[in-house]
């Protein structure tokens, strides 16, 4: 298995990642590196590995029906400021950081009105999942986003505080106290309902 | 049970989590990094972009395939353009503000620092998980907690002016009353001579909460006097609501319905409140009803918080001079100070001048 893909006497040279050793299999700052001197392949590996936090964290913030776009808006911000970023290792927080606040932008600014046709209108969620998603919301902030990866992006522990840039530890925390506290919504309006 | 399954899906599958992940596993984002069949984003760089991702997705996908063939630099991807210098990536001028990130860097502009100057203008953000120390020697400390957003607007020996977009922070001055400033969109903190907490809430209200010396928090057509020990919660439209201490259950449900607008709450707040309330009922006299004046001056001489040299008739009337000498010894009292150091005309004889209570509503 290969390790690094860009041999460090190259770092910082116009693209120098081969693909016989695969960019999946590349440690982030490297990619980072990489993707910063304009290698596609290492920006497209980053994209794979964190379009699902980035997804989460403004599913979390932004309007629902909004959200794949502010996906992509994060990406080219991201790619467009990359080369600012002078730590590699800092990229997680930094590019959540990027989607958290464009999320926060997109509530703030006037939607225009579309034309008709002019775009794909999302498929509202069921019915259950418009619950959870509800219940989640009104949870406090630091669990909203790590719920959000594991129950609906399906990202594992370890693998959220990977993509967050957070300890193991403190995403455990968030996972176990916000579960309980969404256990507790949830069972509220069951009883709510069964009260009705 | 164990939370393994929540954890890493290692473990007895827990029946509850499993329901919740199939029921929002829809939602999952699956996209690649152009949606297919998606047309342009209203906005034409979301436009650009769609087109520009596609082409790096195939183009990425394409260079997966045939590992061996060596990557160019793809057409959606110009070098790097060179961006306009960070602010912050100037030479400190002397005597102007710093910065210091923990736990993380600092975005200052569109680049990240461990530390470095802060000129006036320049928004300093952190990150999750990452505090940054921004100072003026000998004048303030603030300490940015996580995911917060802050600027200078002025500073300079005779005003130092914050300004506090998002997030929370605690500030720590040593300065002259009235020289530091804290903008938020709910108001401005003005430093008496304090030790505070800050925090915006995501859309909520802003809250105050004093932790040595005392803020008069100004905004809405309003200021009001918070002590040590006092909070204040502002609402972005209503303004600043009564400060309070920790006080009963009653007493906090009486200050929330009364933030509300729900002006009769007054009156509860006047029968519950304790001497350690003083602090609400003396906001309360300024902000409250006409007809709740003399019940609440009434009650602070109740409550032993009225200095004998008090005349209750010419507060209750609204006598300046009256009310600010009072105020003046609560002052002093709520600081740790002691009663009755001084009579009516003390206020006028030392230190700066005080300021009436908050006009009303």
């Amino acid at each position: 298995m290969h390790e690094d893909v860009v041999p460090p006497s190259a770092l910082g040279e116009p693209v120098a990642v081969r693909h016989a050793a695969s960019p999946r299999s590349a440690a982030l700052p490297t990619l980072v590196r990489a993707a910063t001197s304009g290698d596609a392949a290492a920006f497209a590996e980053i994209y794979a590995r964190f379009h699902r936090a980035v997804h989460a964290v403004v599913l979390a913030r932004g309007r629902r029906e909004e959200t794949a776009d502010l996906v992509q808006e994060v990406f080219v911000t991201a790619y467009e400021k990359l080369a600012t970023l002078e730590d590699p290792a800092a990229f997680p927080g930094w590019l959540l950081t990027l989607a958290r606040n464009r999320a926060t932008d997109s509530l703030r600014r006037v939607r225009p009105v579309k034309e008709l046709g002019d775009y794909r209108v999302e498929p509202p969620p069921r019915a259950e999942a418009r619950e959870a998603l509800d219940a989640i919301a009104a949870l406090p902030e630091a669990y909203r986003e790590t719920l959000l990866m594991r129950l609906v992006e399906g990202m594992s522990g370890p693998e959220i505080a990977e993509r967050t840039g957070l300890a193991e530890g403190s995403v455990r925390v968030n996972l176990h106290r916000g579960m309980a506290l969404l256990r507790e919504r949830l069972a509220g309006r069951t009883a709510e309902g069964d009260g009705r | 049970m164990s939370d393994d399954y929540l954890w890493d899906k290692s473990g007895p599958e827990d029946p509850e989590i499993r329901r919740l992940e199939e029921a929002l596993a829809g939602l999952r984002h699956d996209a690649p990094l152009a949606p297919k069949g998606r047309p342009p984003a209203p906005r034409r760089r979301v436009g650009w972009l769609a087109g520009a991702l596609a082409l790096a997705a195939a183009l990425g996908l394409g260079l997966f395939l045939l590992p061996e063939q060596p990557v160019s630099t793809l057409a959606f991807m110009p070098t790097a353009k060179p961006l306009a210098p960070s602010p912050c990536a100037s030479d400190l001028t002397a005597g102007g503000v710093r910065f210091a990130a923990t736990g993380g860097q600092a975005l200052c502009g569109e680049s990240l620092f461990d530390s470095g100057p802060l000129p006036p203008g320049a928004w300093l953000e952190t990150p999750r998980g990452a505090e940054a120390r921004v100072e003026v020697d000998g004048v303030f400390v603030v300490t940015m907690r996580e995911e917060s957003k802050l600027r200078v607007v002025t500073t300079g020996p005779h005003e130092q002016r914050l300004e506090l977009a998002r997030g929370a922070m605690h500030a720590k001055v040593d300065a002259p009353p009235r020289l530091f400033f804290v903008h938020t969109p709910g108001g401005t903190a003005v430093d008496l001579g304090c030790e505070y907490d800050l925090r915006l809430e995501e859309g909520g209200p802003v809250r105050l909460f004093v932790r040595s010396g005392a803020v008069s928090w100004e905004g809405h057509g309003r200021a009001v006097y918070v002590p040590v020990g006092a909070q204040l919660d502002i609402d972005l439209q209503r303004g600043p609501g009564l400060p309070y201490v920790g006080a009963s259950k009653t007493m906090l449900a009486a200050v929330a319905r009364y933030d509300r607008g729900d002006a009769s709450a007054a009156d509860t707040i006047i029968e519950a409140a304790e001497r350690v309330d003083g602090v609400t009922l003396w906001a309360l006299l300024a902000d409250g009803p006409d007809e709740a004046r003399p019940r609440v001056v009434a009650k602070l001489g109740a409550l032993g918080l009225r200095p004998s040299w008090v005349q209750p008739a010419a507060v209750v009337a609204g006598d300046p001079a009256a009310t600010q000498a009072w105020q003046s010894s609560l002052e002093e009292l709520w600081q740790g100070g002691s009663w009755e150091p001084r009579g009516p005309g003390g206020a006028s004889t030392e230190g700066p001048p005080k300021k009436a209570p908050s006009p009303k509503r």
